[in-house]
């Protein structure tokens, strides 16, 4: 197989095949620019979830489903395997799972296979908190004040807290996603803080070494997408805010920031731009800040994958990402200039997650009895599920992003709303009564919000109509009377149960 | 002409307390209220409810016996609908007994990352009892009530199935 063109001095490896190592609706957008490539897309079926929408979208699918003992999408010996042994060009590891560890593109190096995202030192090094705060430091990006180097047991946690002065943030350096962080308020609070944040970075990320921070109450979380190629060149794509956040789990993120001025913008994208050129990187990455109230940038942390909230970024300059980081991957040159690059409008992602919204966001899982989803133009969802398909507790439980575009914000809040109004999933709870209450909080509709919307700003987490508790008593009333005449005629026939109440009544 | 309606009243007990008069097995009051209320059943498992000429589109999700699961603008509803008078004499015998010892079952499968209290602890309502990892998510299980723990069930490192009890709360006095 000769996959080397050599044109002047630079190797061209052309990618003709990726294996996705995904699942849900990123693997279904990796293929979709796979495919306008003319790139022939792998996928796994997996054990978990045997009628996976992805499936539909491989070219190829490879049937994992009898080794019911791994989690395909972790398991680098599996990935590698069959990409030499279906003679793949090219893994592309999607977010989460194994986008941001630095053994895959090791692996995939040594065995000759195309890694589609940064070198395995761009990981290990940004990946890492510590590092990557280091790395800020030596280039003159500010930071929040911090421990020096990572923190490994309570004592030093202790003392280290106490140096900053609380409240303080502990962090896990392998983290990513919001992932093994906690707030710690006061002293007292550390000790279980500390267990619960080294607990989780054990369990996701197999390192429970942690940094400390000065918490700052209250930031605005803003990120700028940047994008590099092997050969020097450094671009951003201007940012995202992402302060609309529960536990650092974002939910809902718009492109551009309302708070950022030209000015500012400029500021930021360049500290950006000034990582990466620092850190030799290469591929797509989402370099993140904090904002304080006086609207001062500080560098939080580096991404080195392809983010959840890519999408807006993509409508509002253009720019199709994943084709980048395929192009990037395959050695090719930044073809995109920075003064290329141009904010066109507005866009929001909505994430509707499977959560119960009405008892604190509690994961939903089970048969999506009915999704509707409209259709149109301003709207793009990108979903690995559809009727019919089921959610499960294995994976996450993002259902479908909702990225809806206008001209301006005050539009895209207005094409927001008309999208949830006529959007509907059965079967799992959803967080779409959540954005019907965003979409009318004051504080949202006028962009200035901050992290703690969800806990200060929101009247309650989902949205009620006026009487709707009325209506619903009416209806359960009607429904409950209804039957007893049927039981006093002796009408009672085989009730039609719908499949959702079956499912329910099964599950007991 | 039939002078005399037959008059019932109706507790329907979920997040709220509504009161409901049913007139000639009409919907009649609604929390002492006249209220206009049109139902209409759109055939395909919906139903059109106008109230106060704002119009909700519902859903009866479950039927058991007297109680009755409804989805309304992608909100549920749960209601144990009792007559006035049951309801009255439930709520007495409750407040006579004192409360009832809360027992707290794992709303999804997963696995038990901390417990964070110990047995005989006084625990406050929403303090967080035990943390529960499923989709990738801690999940802080809180008591329902205030009290006492009576009685942990689970521990640290566990696995545990939908349902399964990890926890009581004895209320006290």
């Amino acid at each position: 197989m000769s996959r080397y063109l050599n044109i002047d001095s630079i190797n061209i490896m052309k990618i003709n095949s990726i294996l996705i190592a995904n699942r849900g609706e990123i693997a279904i957008r990796i293929a979709r620019t796979a495919k306008q490539m003319g790139i022939k897309s792998y996928m796994f079926l997996s054990h978990h979830e045997p009628n996976a929408l992805h499936l539909d979208y491989a070219d190829e699918v490879i049937d994992v489903s009898d080794n019911n003992f791994i989690n395909v999408y972790t398991n680098i010996d599996k990935l590698i395997e069959t990409a030499l042994k279906y003679k793949i060009d090219a893994i592309h590891p999607g977010y989460g799972f194994l986008s941001e560890n630095p053994y895959l593109p090791r692996e995939c190096e040594r065995n000759n296979i195309i890694f589609i995202g940064p070198s395995s030192k761009a990981i290990n090094q940004m990946g890492n908190k510590g590092m990557a705060r280091d790395m800020a430091i030596k280039n003159n990006i500010p930071v929040l004040l911090g421990s020096k180097g990572v923190i490994n047991t309570l004592e030093e946690a202790e003392e280290t807290s106490k140096g900053i002065g609380y409240p303080v943030i502990l962090k896990a350096v392998a983290g990513g996603g919001g992932k093994g962080m906690r707030v710690v308020r006061k002293k007292s609070e550390l000790p279980l803080m500390f267990k619960l944040a080294t607990n989780e970075a054990k369990s996701l990320f197999d390192n429970d070494s942690m940094l400390i921070e000065k918490y700052v109450e209250n930031p605005r979380h803003i990120e700028f997408q940047v994008m590099a190629d092997k050969h020097g060149n450094v671009i951003h794509l201007f940012e995202r805010e992402c302060s609309i956040q529960r536990k650092h789990q974002k939910l809902l993120e718009e492109a551009p920031s309302a708070v950022l001025n030209e000015e500012l913008r400029q500021k930021i994208g360049a500290d950006a731009v000034k990582i990466c050129v620092a850190t030799n990187y290469y591929s797509v990455g989402t370099v993140e800040f904090l904002l304080d109230d006086n609207l001062d940038h500080y560098f939080m942390e580096m991404n080195t994958r392809v983010q959840v909230e890519h999408p807006i970024t993509e409508e509002i300059t253009g720019v199709d990402i994943i084709e980048q980081q395929i192009k990037i991957a395959q050695d090719e040159v930044l073809t995109l200039k920075q003064e290329d690059i141009k904010i066109n409008g507005w866009a929001m992602e909505l994430r509707v997650n499977a959560e119960d919204v009405q008892s604190g966001f509690a994961p939903s899982t089970g048969l999506i009895e009915q999704m509707d989803v409209p259709n149109k133009k301003y709207l793009r969802c990108d979903s690995g599920y559809q009727t019919g398909k089921v959610v499960i507790s294995s994976f996450d439980s993002l259902v479908a992003k909702l990225i809806i575009t206008g001209k301006t914000r005050n539009e895209a809040i207005k094409n927001c709303r008309t999208v949830l109004n006529s959007t509907t999933i059965k079967g799992v709870k959803t967080t779409l009564p959540f954005f019907k209450q965003v979409m009318q909080t004051p504080s949202f509709i006028k962009g200035n919000y901050t992290t703690s919307f969800i806990e200060t700003d929101l009247e309650q987490s989902y949205f009620q109509e006026d009487d709707e508790i009325t209506a619903a008593a009416a209806l359960a009333m009607e429904a409950y009377l209804k039957e007893q005449v049927k039981i006093n005629y002796g009408e009672l026939d085989d009730k039609k149960v719908s499949a959702w109440a079956m499912s329910k009544k099964i599950k007991g | 002409m039939k002078l005399i309606h037959h008059t019932k009243n109706y507790t329907l007990t979920g997040e709220k307390k509504v009161n409901i008069q049913v007139r000639d097995n009409k919907l009649h009051k609604i929390n002492n209220r006249r209220t206009v209320i049109n139902i209409e059943d759109l055939e395909n498992d919906e139903f059109l409810i106008k109230i106060n000429d704002k119009i909700h589109i519902g859903e009866v999700i479950d039927l058991k016996q007297n109680e009755v699961s409804v989805m309304i603008n992608g909100n549920t509803y749960d209601f144990v609908i009792e007559t006035e008078l049951a309801s009255k004499r439930k709520e007495k015998l409750a407040k006579n007994a004192g409360k009832k010892v809360s027992k707290i079952n794992a709303p999804l499968p997963g696995e038990i990352v901390a417990v964070l209290m110990s047995e005989g602890q006084e625990v406050h309502k929403g303090e967080p009892v035990m943390i529960l990892e499923a989709m990738k998510m801690q999940n802080e299980i809180t008591s329902p009530i205030n009290g006492k723990i009576k009685s942990l069930h689970v521990k640290a490192d566990q696995t545990v199935m939908k349902d399964q009890i990890m926890f009581e709360v004895d209320p006290g006095k």
